[in-house]
């Protein structure tokens, strides 16, 4: 399973948006479903595995974060894209200024 | 984030030449094949349907979904059995035009644009990018 798989699963999906407003315990994160504990447990453990989201300690308690890394892949994704269109217009700003040139 | 999954690049670009120059280098294939790619023959036209190749030299097939003359030219940029949707608008008056590139519908595949926080941060790369 790929990280992006990981979240073909709702409660994932839904895990991450409630990381997404801020770090949360896991008790936190499993009062919002109806899942049992373990459950939600076990849905933490899949995204931790992906990289999709970091755990600490604090006290006697683990505390839960999205991690950021996963982002700059769609960064670097999205990046191709805008160079392709800055490279084509870049072209067509040349072409017109021959098509002028030419015409003088 | 328009849509769940899908993405969008924006680009604003002011070009020293009137509208119609624009839109004649933008769908006249002799211009497209030094703009846009060598094996342009066929221009965009009504209905038109141009094979080229796109980001990363993978084979795209753009057809032409919308066409107003000197005003917007909308493609169906298709490739790898993916659609997402290119459009070009023109506006402006007298010896400068400005174009808005905007390549939208692009599949996230990274289906972690559905989290909220990746949303945001996705919008906040999406923004167009004034030159």
């Amino acid at each position: 399973m790929r990280a992006i798989e990981a979240l073909a699963d709702p409660t994932r999906r839904r895990i991450v948006e409630l990381l997404a407003e801020g770090d949360r315990t896991a008790g936190d994160l499993a009062a919002h479903f109806d899942t049992s504990r373990p459950g939600v447990s076990r849905h933490l453990r899949v995204l931790r595995e992906h990289g999709l989201v970091r755990a600490r300690e604090a006290g006697r308690t683990r505390v839960y974060s999205l991690d950021p890394t996963p982002l700059a892949e769609l960064d670097d994704w999205l990046a191709r894209y805008r160079r392709f269109w800055t490279n084509r217009l870049d072209a067509l700003e040349t072409e017109l200024r021959r098509t002028k040139r030419r015409r003088r | 984030m328009s849509e769940p999954g899908r993405c969008e690049v924006r680009i604003t670009r002011r070009l020293p030449a009137k509208r119609e120059e624009v839109w004649a280098a933008l769908t006249d294939p002799e211009a497209m094949s030094r703009w846009l790619d060598p094996c342009c023959e066929t221009g965009f036209a009504e209905g038109a349907e141009v094979e080229l190749r796109g980001r990363d030299g993978e084979p795209v097939t753009a057809r032409v979904r919308e066409l107003q003359p000197g005003r917007l030219l909308e493609l169906d940029w298709e490739t790898g059995g993916d659609v997402s949707v290119v459009r070009f608008e023109l506006s402006g008056a007298g010896d400068e035009t400005t174009l808005v590139l905007d390549h939208r519908r692009i599949d996230a595949r990274v289906g972690m644009a559905y989290a909220a926080a990746w949303e945001r941060a996705v919008k906040r790369l999406l923004g167009s990018v004034e030159r």
